[in-house]
């Protein structure tokens, strides 16, 4: 049996040198180019004095970032209601325009009032909305989400759906804070196309949660012997929060739907990573809310800080 | 990875030439480990390119000219996590088109072997990054589980399992004529 293992070993081993010997190389940049750059990296160094001014005026505006809050718990009659800590304030300080209620009311007027406008009869799907449960059975796909969404948008014929969903989606898609749009007219929604959070999470583990417009990408990584990535993954919504919970990190996300959306077939949420790619969240972790009340997903997702492992769960609110 | 210790030690004193050479002679071999940990070819170049940055600039600080390769690597591999994170975020996954190249005409078996190439990337793409650093150094240079150990930033112990199982792995997906 180890002579059997010893023996395939080699054969991988000899496999690898082969697929070695194909590698597609490329041309070798010039070394002037290192050189160069080394040489940049010289000039670019900031002095050391402008450091430590830098370094004072940041500590000065943290401290008084976290006083605030500190101050306004020692008066706050109820201290579960005091406001955040200072790592709370630092994750949210991008979103803090963006609340998930905001966000919330905003996506469900929008989508409500649209579909509201139109005049044409309500018309669900044959069959599915008749025989949902039948229906289910024979497709095997998530026709459960489907049927709640058609539902809760009362979906018109589908040539009046293609022009509601039109108008709703170019000014979802502008609008929406929650997908990170543009600014509004006094520019309170605005932020980067890509903020960046970081937090160690202890002496081993830090996770670093990039923030895009429509997903938020997930790194954890083990600091304790210089920086080997446990886990890494993205997940599609906008950005509502996150922090630590024992040995759990926990993030909320939500993810509008727009009639676009169930026309295109994209209301689930996607999920991915470098092994599997993108995927759909899947059945089984997505829970629909009886009734649908604001046709948006809330998504939260569950990161092991030990192992890395995560999960993600979708409720259709 | 083979390197000239005289050209260390002459690239240590500030001789850009020596250190040209270097980087000429070391690249090829960096650049295939950066390939197959990351699976891109542009930020595998990348990832190499700011390595060879950061040897050029702590050169002067080496003290045994033996340690330049292990020395390279190490920042190498922390340079290639970074390089994946940034793919995370862009969503993309490890490309084993850049891992292969069709062999020439001539090569007997051809299909086979374009086969068998294809089925080990896909294989090696379903790897941890930090498994195939690891299998990429103990076979193709020869490395010891210590000093990737060293190398990696890990203890050697966790290399050796590590080792093991990344075989075992290999060995599922690619299946074996001497399946246990």
């Amino acid at each position: 049996m180890a002579e059997q293992k010893k023996d395939f070993e080699h054969e991988i081993d000899e496999k690898i040198r082969c697929l070695d010997s194909n590698i597609k190389m490329p041309e070798i940049p010039d070394v002037q180019s290192i050189f160069e750059r080394a040489e940049e990296k010289k000039t670019n160094l900031v002095p050391f004095g402008k450091i430590k001014k830098y370094a004072a005026a940041a500590a000065a505006v943290v401290l008084i970032c976290i006083s605030v809050p500190v101050l306004g718990t020692a008066f706050s009659p109820t201290p579960e209601d005091a406001p955040e800590t200072a790592r709370d304030i630092k994750f949210n300080l991008f979103s803090d325009k963006v609340s998930s209620d905001d966000a919330v009311e905003y996506c469900a007027e929008e989508f409500e009032t649209e579909a509201a406008a139109e005049e044409a009869p309500e018309k669900p799907i044959p069959e599915s909305a008749e025989e949902p449960e039948a229906f289910i059975q024979d497709e095997g796909e998530n026709l459960r989400v489907y049927n709640a969404l058609i539902n809760f948008f009362e979906v018109p014929a589908k040539e009046e759906l293609k022009d509601a969903s039109s108008s709703v989606s170019s000014s979802s898609a502008s609008d929406n804070p929650a997908t990170g749009g543009s600014e509004s007219d006094d520019g309170s929604y605005g932020f980067d196309d890509l903020s960046l959070l970081e937090e160690n999470l202890n002496k081993k583990r830090s996770i670093e949660i990039s923030v895009d417009k429509d997903s938020v990408s997930v790194i954890l990584f083990d600091v304790s012997a210089g920086e080997e990535i446990i886990s890494a993954f993205w997940v599609e919504g906008g950005y509502e929060s996150s922090h630590k919970d024992g040995e759990k990190y926990i993030i909320n996300l939500i993810k509008p739907v727009s009639p676009e959306d169930i026309l295109d077939g994209s209301y689930i949420p996607l999920a991915g990573d470098a092994i599997n790619g993108t995927y759909e969240i899947p059945e089984e972790d997505i829970i629909i809310s009886d009734p649908v009340e604001k046709g948006l997903f809330s998504i939260v997702v569950e990161i092991d800080i030990g192992t890395g492992e995560y999960k993600i769960y979708a409720s259709l609110i | 990875m083979k390197v000239n210790n005289d050209l260390v030690v002459k690239a240590s004193k500030g001789d850009k030439d020596a250190f040209s050479d270097l980087y000429y002679s070391c690249y090829n071999d960096l650049y295939k480990f950066a390939l197959y940990t990351i699976g891109d070819a542009e930020a595998a170049a990348d990832a190499v390119a700011d390595t060879f940055v950061e040897l050029l600039r702590g050169i002067s600080k080496l003290r045994e000219p033996s340690s330049f390769a292990p020395w390279a690597f190490r920042i190498l591999s922390v340079r290639c996590k970074k390089e994946i994170s940034k793919m995370i975020k862009r969503r993309e996954t490890y490309n084993i088109d850049d891992l292969i190249e069709t062999p020439s005409e001539g090569s007997e078996n051809l299909e086979e072997l374009i086969s068998e190439n294809a089925s080990l990337a896909l294989a090696l793409s379903k790897l941890e990054s930090e498994e195939r650093m690891i299998v990429v150094l103990s076979v193709l240079h020869g490395y010891t589980n210590r000093e990737i150990a060293d190398m990696i930033g890990k203890p050697q112990g966790t290399v050796s399992s590590k080792l093991s199982r990344t075989y075992a792995k290999l060995r599922e997906m690619l299946g074996g004529e001497n399946n246990g």
